[in-house]
């Protein structure tokens, strides 16, 4: 059922048709699609006014882009395949100053972003999709970055990485997208990270925190907003040995068999280590990805249930929601920690509607604040949120989108009109102490390409919220 | 969205300024509460009456020094600065009549200053939910220092977390005593346990269970401290130092009932004790027990001879003559005087979104406290300062070392 994303844009017409299994996902907006430039209220026609003002004087820069482009003369460009049909746009066109570049146009940059959308983990391709629009509809809804509109196509891989081969590919070969942003997953990344660099593509803001994508020095094409895993998980560790003063010989891991779970363990092994415990004697339990079978993982941690105090679980939400249940279940008093991938509102979800029992003591590390804050980029981002998805409710992975969104338009912004794959990622390695008022500055370089290192604690509520703890 | 940073992006902003007014030839603004083109009203809700009333009563003079210094200069963009004070006796349940009175009725434009954690449980959401800026509170609780930091909540002062944290690795590391020798007595409520979780955090980093702390208590507004008394007592032998967390005449009645029980104890108290009224109430019941008596500021000590202090003391003797310099009233002074200056920075235009992005801006800022001054999208401290202070035999405040 290969739905067709790009009917949002009115006036689409060349779409490539495109093969399975590369099922293209419906757009963000539920219900009609609204006319460009927004409902006809007083308040919107003014600012479409403003937009056009900018608009204008924005062409007149890059038109002086170009000149001042042509003078210098660019770098080479990636070898260039021809240029996306052009859109229809309100923009004058101009000779394109970024012209040969994929994925750029004088009006528009188009992006790409393979994640499930389909599969045990679902939500969380929808939320960091809702995430990254939000923050691109507010930069259009100004004008766009340097006159260019943002756009994204997403493709869904299931979370499965012989997928992610086909919807990269289709990404980069035959969308020609510009650049990858917000991936989810860390084993379909295993697989999109070799491709991009092969294709000197930018791979920024994924959801994932494996060490695939956080090599030393770090790949020139790849950059990261998250934290590692093995960062939340040594965090967590250090929570429950020095706040709970459980110790660590009673923890236990329950993983996904494969690079998520591993890199959730790394972090684990590293703390343990730290208090001179030999890891290899820590209690490993494993579940298949994509299946929410923890049958085996329970009944090992049921065999050592007198020993185990606390589980660290590297786990996705359908998976740790059935886990949860069964631990509680054993009626033994286990503290359960889990990253920020599990998706916390997912989490929430199926445990609160489990009953009251399955709730408590369940703590998740996070990576953004929490999405009920009243700081000023969360304040900005619900009312964004509440602009451009109906009902979409705030979520953890709609926020980090949402960040890592801005931080992609902060470094096109940056990169200036003259945009291509090469000045983007020097604009990006110039971001320094960036302060987006989310509770820590943002900072990369070209040894730095992870945005941010801070980790906070939450505890999962009865009402299914989460109320921030200290981890140290 | 990013904020603007980058000349990209400075002139994208440019930008819409100058589409903005094409648009509106006539820049009319809007009407912000408190603010007209002669003047600017703050509110402060604080304890005037009660046991805490001196807190209240020293905050707002230092407020009004610095305002009155202020508008001795012409005002801030030639508007002056005013501040109306309520009464909320150090009750939370009066603060949420005092603060609707504040923002509802007299429509004051910020609130500065206000005394108190258990009030600014109520007070703070209040504020935030109203889009009203709550700036330098006289509290160093967690409730107002959230990460990421609420828009409109900014204070000048380090935390309880951050003196107590002082205080345990002074009393540990100079004075040699045992983190399991350490009792906390503490208002019971939310001050009292901003305080103890300060002690609780500093624990954990010397590897000692929190639950194993010694923790007393009274009630707000009360000075029964002989439960607390008798609890220390029985357990004299563990005991060689109890960080305090009270207001002054609760801690004056603690430490007066256990050094007449002639036990050796290190006594030491968090700022909001008000340092002043506190060495007062001592030295009336002799000066064997005030002698020794520690206390951290979050203040310079209000005899220093700096260049802030200096200006401060000058300024109290002419605005209020009566008063003596003292470590409440330059807080409210260095707190207000913080606030002057970003209402300078934030223009003529002046609104709550403007004056936020004025203090946000202010980085590395020295008014000559002995600490730079910085705010941020994301720090909403200006200081992360805390001085150690010791009460001598004569009731008179020294420095005192705490590393």
């Amino acid at each position: 059922m290969p739905l067709d994303l790009d009917k949002n844009g009115p006036g689409r017409r060349d779409t490539p048709k495109v093969p399975i299994p590369a099922a293209p996902i419906p757009p963000l907006q539920r219900g009609s699609t609204p006319p460009p430039g927004g409902r006809g209220d007083g308040s919107s026609r003014s600012l479409l006014i403003a937009g056009t003002v900018v608009g204008l004087i924005v062409t007149a820069a890059v038109v002086a882009g170009v000149v001042r482009a042509a003078r210098s003369g660019g770098p080479p460009r990636p070898e260039a395949a021809a240029a996306p049909a052009p859109e229809p746009a309100a923009v004058p066109q101009v000779v394109g100053s970024s012209a040969g570049v994929n994925g750029v146009s004088d009006s528009e940059i188009v992006f790409g972003m393979s994640s499930p959308f389909s599969g045990a983990i679902k939500e969380l391709g929808r939320a960091m999709r809702t995430g990254v629009e939000t923050a691109f509809a507010a930069a259009n809804e100004a004008g766009g970055v340097h006159g260019r509109k943002l756009r994204l196509v997403a493709l869904d891989d299931g979370y499965e990485p012989a997928r992610t081969r086909e919807t990269m590919r289709e990404l980069v070969e035959q969308r020609k997208v510009f650049a990858i942003v917000g991936n989810v997953g860390t084993p379909t990344a295993a697989v999109s990270i070799p491709y991009v660099q092969e294709k000197k593509v930018i791979f920024f803001g994924a959801l994932s925190g494996g060490p695939g994508l956080r090599k030393t020095p770090p790949d020139r094409y790849v950059f990261n907003y998250r934290p590692s895993y093995a960062e939340e998980t040594a965090a967590a560790v250090r929570y429950l040995v020095e706040v709970r003063r459980i110790p660590p010989q009673q923890l236990a891991v329950f993983m996904q068999d494969d690079e998520f779970g591993q890199a959730g363990l790394a972090g684990v092994e590293q703390q343990v280590r730290r208090y001179r415990r030999d890891p290899a004697q820590l209690l490993k339990v494993t579940y298949r990805r994509n299946s929410a079978d923890v049958a085996s993982a329970v009944a090992r941690i049921r065999q050592n249930v007198s020993k185990v105090k606390a589980v660290v679980m590297v786990a996705t939400y359908q998976a740790a929601i059935q886990f949860v249940q069964r631990v509680r279940d054993l009626g033994a008093p286990v503290v359960l920690t889990n990253v920020s991938a599990v998706d916390s509102n997912a989490l929430a979800e199926g445990l609160a509607g489990a009953g009251p029992r399955y709730v408590s003591d369940v703590v998740v590390t996070q990576i953004v604040p929490n999405p009920g804050s009243k700081a000023t980029a969360v304040l900005r981002y619900r009312q964004a949120l509440e602009k451009g998805a109906l009902g979409e409710n705030p979520g953890f992975l709609s926020l980090e989108g949402w960040i890592v969104g801005n931080l992609l338009v902060e470094g096109l912004k940056r990169a200036g009109p003259k945009l291509d794959t090469e000045t983007l990622v020097e604009a990006l390695e110039g971001i320094r102490g960036l302060d987006l008022g989310i509770g820590t500055t943002i900072s990369f370089g070209p040894s730095e390409h992870q945005g941010s290192h801070k980790v906070w604690g939450t505890m999962l509520q009865p009402d299914g919220t989460y109320k921030a703890i200290e981890l140290e | 969205m990013s904020r603007p940073n980058g000349s990209g992006s400075l002139w994208a902003a440019a930008l819409v300024a100058v589409a903005a007014g094409l648009l509106r030839p006539e820049p009319a603004r809007a009407q912000v509460n408190g603010v007209t083109e002669t003047e600017v009203v703050f509110g402060m809700s604080a304890a005037f009456s009660g046991q805490a009333k001196e807190l209240g009563r020293q905050m707002k003079i230092g407020i009004d020094v610095a305002f009155a210094a202020a508008n001795e200069a012409g005002g801030v963009h030639g508007r002056k600065l005013a501040l109306v004070a309520m009464d909320d006796g150090y009750e939370p349940a009066r603060t949420q009549t005092a603060m609707k009175e504040l923002v509802e009725k007299r429509k004051v434009f910020g609130i500065v200053g206000n005394v108190g954690t258990p009030t600014a449980v109520v007070a703070v959401p209040y504020a935030v939910e109203k889009g009203v800026l709550f700036f330098g509170a006289f509290t160093g609780a967690g409730l107002l220092r959230n990460d990421p930091p609420d828009r409109f909540v900014f204070n000048y002062r380090a935390s309880y977390a951050e003196e107590t944290a002082a205080m345990v690795r002074y009393l540990i590391e100079v004075r040699r005593i045992k983190p399991n020798q350490i009792a906390v007595f503490a208002q019971e409520d939310a001050y009292g346990d901003a305080g103890f979780n300060g002690v609780a955090h500093m624990m954990r980093r010397y590897k000692r269970d929190p639950a194993q702390v010694i923790r007393v208590g009274y009630k707000r507004n009360t000075t029964d401290v002989a439960d607390a008394v008798k609890i220390v007592k029985q357990n004299a032998s563990k005991i060689r130092a109890v960080i305090m967390v009270p207001t002054a005449k609760a801690a004056a009645r603690f430490v007066q009932k256990l050094r007449d029980e002639r036990l050796d104890l290190v006594f030491s108290a968090v700022s909001f004790v008000g340092s002043n009224e506190l060495a007062e109430e001592l030295m009336q019941l002799g000066p064997r027990y005030a002698d020794g008596v520690i206390v951290t500021q979050v203040v310079p000590l209000p005899t220093s001879k700096a260049t802030a202090i200096l200006k401060y003391q000058q300024l109290l003797s002419r605005f209020a003559p009566s008063e003596k310099p003292g470590f409440v009233s330059l807080e409210g002074y260095v707190a207000a005087s913080v606030l002057v200056e970003a209402l300078k920075r934030a223009g003529k235009n002046l609104s709550t979104d403007t004056l936020i992005e004025a203090i946000e801006g202010i980085k590395g800022w020295d008014m000559g406290i002995g600490v730079p001054i910085t705010f941020g999208p994301s720090e909403h401290q200006g200081s992360h300062k805390v001085w150690g202070t010791v009460i001598d035999a004569q009731g008179i405040f020294r420095a005192l070392e705490l590393e």
